[in-house]
């Protein structure tokens, strides 16, 4: 009696099996998919969608991750909790935001499991919920390291206004006095306005950007959204998936560019002077879609989410559809490949001390994601621009975050310090990585020699 | 110790099989997964999410339950002659055992995000389980006359 059962039993184990997530990520679709108009593969639907975890591993002492032979890297900060993006102020000094989310609401049973899993790859180790401020040393002297301002609530973006530090947390964006030279922030400060996602409820994506116009009227603030792809219903994502502008002296805000899923980052690119963000696209509908993007921001701009992605290539996983969004859904300026998760971005300036090649354009960072297998990400990227557009395919700049099948560290916020070298930070590493030209490299190395002798 | 009644001979060694544990814990899949097909068909006529949300949570109970029943089933099952020689009692194992691993596959589609989490392959993966869960149990109720019947076989047998 029990062969029969046995034989069925075996038969929806192996059709599960074969359903289950065997889709391996194609490298070359991979390629292709870099810049405007990438190669889509249709969506497909999974029992279990393609994943492949990194465990989080830690850097060797004296252990870095790999530059080019025309760049050198050393760390600037190590010992953080959990730095996810860098503020650079006027007087040289660098702000490093630690942080991480606050744990969620399990709304499914699949919550339960991701959960660990995630921890597994490092997500969830506890941010430091404060900002920790770097001043470099003269020569090779090591950098001081002080608690700038504490107590914070998953802060993330930060910007500096006149005499005014403001400060994204998860919850609401804040404002702290501030004058040059001060190495810590003791008030309380002021609430501006509270952000989508108030304390105890669903915050998917909990990463607040945060980018002031260049006369300083208006701050821009990125609201990623609050599912994958609306599962947890349209009204969890009201002034969601979308870049707020916020008028500083009245406190006002709008919504200046939605159907960006989870925009970060977001810059003024030196040439157009027009907004440009990184965002992370929708997951589980392929190993090679859909590719995360680098894309300026057009005031009032659509870009699709969560009813299509790339224009009007269409999610049959919403429900209601809106065919009059998805008309009007803006196709993004360049992809940078599936499941790369690029939450930095900073654009190299004119007067760089960088190699040539690395000059105009914008560095990307690629934190990685379980979402593909092989992994995609792990490393910081540069886009060669011409006249404020996208030209070139990315070239690789700070790689070997990911090695052994190790995540030793994940590059995560980006930033330019004084000198023009490369900030990196490094959540899983709890490290701020400087990146700078090798030849300059030389040339500090020369002036220290003299002076010791 | 020739009774007319072999019921109670054969009591003391029944162990699980007197006991109605399986009985006791196979009701909470056959509801959890009926309220999943009811679920589901709210979902694909409203699409809000709460009523996906009530289907993955009762099919993950329901598996859950059922993966104990099936335990206290299958241990009744080898250590009792008499509940192997039911009538009924290999077509109600069979419709139990493709409905529970059709559920599992069932959670896997509910866990998909937004509507293909249901619409075609979760709704119709329900459908199919709560027919078989009906079938199972409409072939695993006791039907005394039928006992006696195998009750008395048994005694001859002795």
């Amino acid at each position: 009696m029990t062969h029969p059962l046995l034989k069925t039993s075996a038969i929806m184990i192996a059709a599960a099996c074969a359903l289950a997530g065997c889709d391996k990520g194609d490298p070359s679709r991979q390629a292709a998919q870099y810049g405007n108009g990438p190669d889509l593969p249709a969506a497909k639907n999974y029992l279990l969608p393609p994943m492949k975890v990194a465990p989080a591993g830690s850097w060797q002492q004296g252990e870095t991750p790999r530059v080019p032979a025309s760049l050198k890297i050393s760390a600037l900060a190590t010992g953080l909790m959990h730095p996810r993006f860098i503020y650079p102020l006027p007087n040289g000094d660098i702000l490093v935001v630690e942080s991480n989310g606050q744990s969620q609401p399990k709304m499914r049973p699949k919550d339960l499991i991701m959960g660990p899993i995630q921890a597994y790859g490092g997500s969830a180790a506890k941010g430091g919920n404060r900002i920790t401020l770097v001043r470099p040393a003269g020569g090779n002297a090591p950098a001081r390291q002080t608690v700038f301002l504490d107590n914070l609530k998953s802060p993330f973006g930060v910007a500096l206004v006149g005499n005014e530090l403001y400060v994204a947390n998860a919850d609401a964006l804040m404002r702290y006095p501030y004058n040059e030279g001060d190495t810590k922030i003791t008030g309380p400060g002021t609430k501006v306005l509270d952000l989508p996602g108030a304390e105890g409820k669903l915050n998917h994506h909990w990463t607040k950007s945060l980018l002031a116009s260049p006369d300083g009227s208006k701050l821009y603030v990125g609201v990623g959204s609050n599912s994958n792809i609306t599962e947890n219903g349209m009204e969890a994502e009201m002034n969601r998936a979308a870049i707020l502008e916020v008028d500083r002296a009245s406190g006002a805000f709008r919504v200046f560019a939605s159907g960006l899923r989870n925009p970060n980052s977001m810059q003024w690119e030196p040439t157009s002077h027009a907004m440009w963000t990184v965002v992370n696209e929708r997951d589980e509908i392929g190993p090679d879609l859909v590719p995360d993007y680098l894309t300026s921001v057009r005031d009032g701009g659509f870009y699709g989410w969560p009813y299509s992605y790339y224009g009007q290539h269409v999610d049959p996983r919403v429900k209601p559809q809106r065919p009059d969004l998805v008309a009007k859904a803006l196709v993004p300026d360049y992809a940078l490949g599936s499941h790369v998760a690029s939450l930095g971005l900073v654009f190299n300036r004119p007067d760089s001390p960088m190699p040539p090649n690395l000059r105009e354009g914008a560095f990307v960072g690629e934190h990685g994601s379980w979402d593909r297998d092989p992994p995609s990400g792990y490393k910081v990227v540069f886009v060669p621009f011409h006249d404020g557009k996208p030209a070139g395919k990315p070239i690789d700049v700070v790689s070997g975050f990911l090695t052994g099948g190790h995540a030793k560290g994940r590059p995560v916020g980006l930033a330019l310090d004084q000198s023009g070298a490369l900030l990196v930070a490094d959540d899983v590493g709890n490290t701020v990585w400087r990146v700078s030209a090798a030849a300059a490299a030389t040339v500090t190395a020369s002036v220290a020699s003299t002076t010791a002798h | 110790m020739s009774s007319p009644a072999p019921i109670i001979l054969d009591a003391p060694r029944l162990g699980l099989a007197s006991q109605p544990v399986y009985a006791t814990l196979v009701q909470f899949p056959a509801v959890c997964f009926l309220g999943t097909l009811i679920s589901d068909i709210a979902y694909w006529r409203s699409a809000n999410y709460l009523w996906e949300t009530f289907s993955v949570w009762l099919l993950t109970a329901g598996c859950i339950v059922a993966a104990f029943a099936a335990l206290a089933g299958l241990l009744t099952w080898i250590r009792h002659r008499h509940v192997r020689s039911l009538r009924y009692a290999k077509l109600h194992a069979l419709a139990s055992a493709v409905a529970l691993v059709l559920s599992i596959v069932n959670a896997f589609v509910h866990s998909r995000d937004g509507y293909v989490a249901v619409v075609p392959d979760g709704l119709a993966l329900s459908i199919i389980v709560a027919i078989l869960m009906v079938l199972a149990t409409w072939l695993g109720w006791p039907r005394p006359h039928l006992v006696q019947r195998v009750q008395s076989t048994h005694a001859g047998g002795l």
